[in-house]
């Protein structure tokens, strides 16, 4: 598992370290940007589950 | 101290900002410097406890000026940039650290300028990844300010980081009460020295942990180059060496840059706008 997190981070380091530095910022905000959509997906993903379970329970006792 | 001013390095989030109101209480004026750059966005969001600040202290207490640093953090970031590539590696990503660097050397400069003798940050031991809130760099960071007569203070370093936001609180989900209870106890004396929980009896903040929150990024520049940087440590980096290393590392990459900064710095104060310095200053 190290070596494959390893692995997955150096050609994004690689590339972050040898950017001059706009270019930098500009792929750091891109990366950033990507992991923030998937984080949000997850996030909204998981509430409406929880939203969801959380209806059927309360219908179930209805019931 | 009648007539004392101090120069604070102001993000606008709660470590500052009550290192601001520390400040305060010991001098007569406070001179909050938030700095700007390509990459750092919003910094006038910083403005939004500066009002809250003003209106307990008082408006003369505390003046306000966002900066823009373009130009030093580049030079800070690639200066020598090779010969750093093939020493120190992947050290070059501690953006978050240089680019803290830049901000002390620009500080450094304003108080030059200015004729002021003190600055402080809102460094915090509980931050302790970031190399700028190290002891080790910030002890090297004090003894650049010390070479120019300018004394250097961290008046939140010993207050606690804040509370993890666990995942259960996210979801405002239910959480297991003995684990919950567990946890909480062991936190409990230290969230009250946290500096999230000294603005909130302070009635400066509405909550004792802002952190996350969307009040915390209302209140702070942005900035995602933290992720690269989080990406070398947390996944090359630290599955394969230790905290120690890392310190003993980090140190010695960020006392080449910083001395080498030092003396730029003496080329300033000598040359003025002739120094190599002042060409990335935009003066």
């Amino acid at each position: 598992m190290k070596i494959l997190r390893r692995i997955m981070a150096f050609p994004l380091c690689l590339v972050g370290v040898l950017l001059p530095w706009r270019l930098r910022v500009i792929f750091s905000e891109c990366v950033g940007w990507i992991i923030q959509f998937i984080y949000m997906n997850y996030i909204y993903t998981l509430r409406f589950i929880l939203k969801e379970l959380e209806k059927a329970k309360n219908s179930g006792k209805k019931q | 101290m009648p007539g004392k001013e101090v120069v604070l390095l102001y993000s606008g989030g709660t470590d500052s900002t009550l290192a601001a109101c520390l400040l305060a209480e010991k001098y007569d004026k406070v001179r909050l410097l938030t700095f700007k750059r390509f990459g750092l966005f919003s910094a006038a969001n910083s403005l939004s406890n500066v009002a809250r600040l003003k209106a307990r202290y008082g408006q003369d207490r505390f003046s306000h000026e966002i900066i823009p640093i373009d130009g030093i953090f580049r030079k800070v970031s690639y200066d020598r940039f090779f010969t750093n590539l093939f020493k120190h590696g992947f050290f070059l990503l501690s953006t978050c650290g240089l680019c803290k660097l830049a901000m002390h050397v620009r500080a450094l400069i304003y108080c030059l300028e200015e004729g002021i003798r003190n600055v402080s940050d809102g460094a915090n031991k509980g931050m302790n990844l970031f190399p700028d809130q190290q002891p080790g760099v910030i002890a090297m960071i004090r003894a650049m300010y010390a070479k120019f007569g300018i004394d250097y203070s961290n008046p939140v370093f010993e207050f606690e980081g804040p509370q993890d936001i666990e995942f259960a609180d996210r979801f405002h989900l239910e959480r297991i009460p003995d684990l919950a209870a567990e946890r909480d106890a062991a936190f409990a004396e230290n969230k009250k020295k946290t500096t999230g929980h000294r603005l909130y009896e302070m009635g400066m903040m509405p909550s004792d942990n802002v952190k996350g929150t969307a009040q915390d990024r209302g209140m702070q520049p942005r900035c995602f180059q933290f992720i690269l940087f989080n990406t070398w440590l947390h996944w090359y980096y630290l599955p394969f060496a230790d905290m120690d290393r890392y310190v003993r590392e980090g140190d010695s990459f960020f006392l080449e840059k910083i001395d080498r900064f030092t003396a730029l710095l003496k080329e300033y104060r000598a040359k003025g706008h002739l120094s190599e310095l002042a060409g990335y200053l935009g003066i």
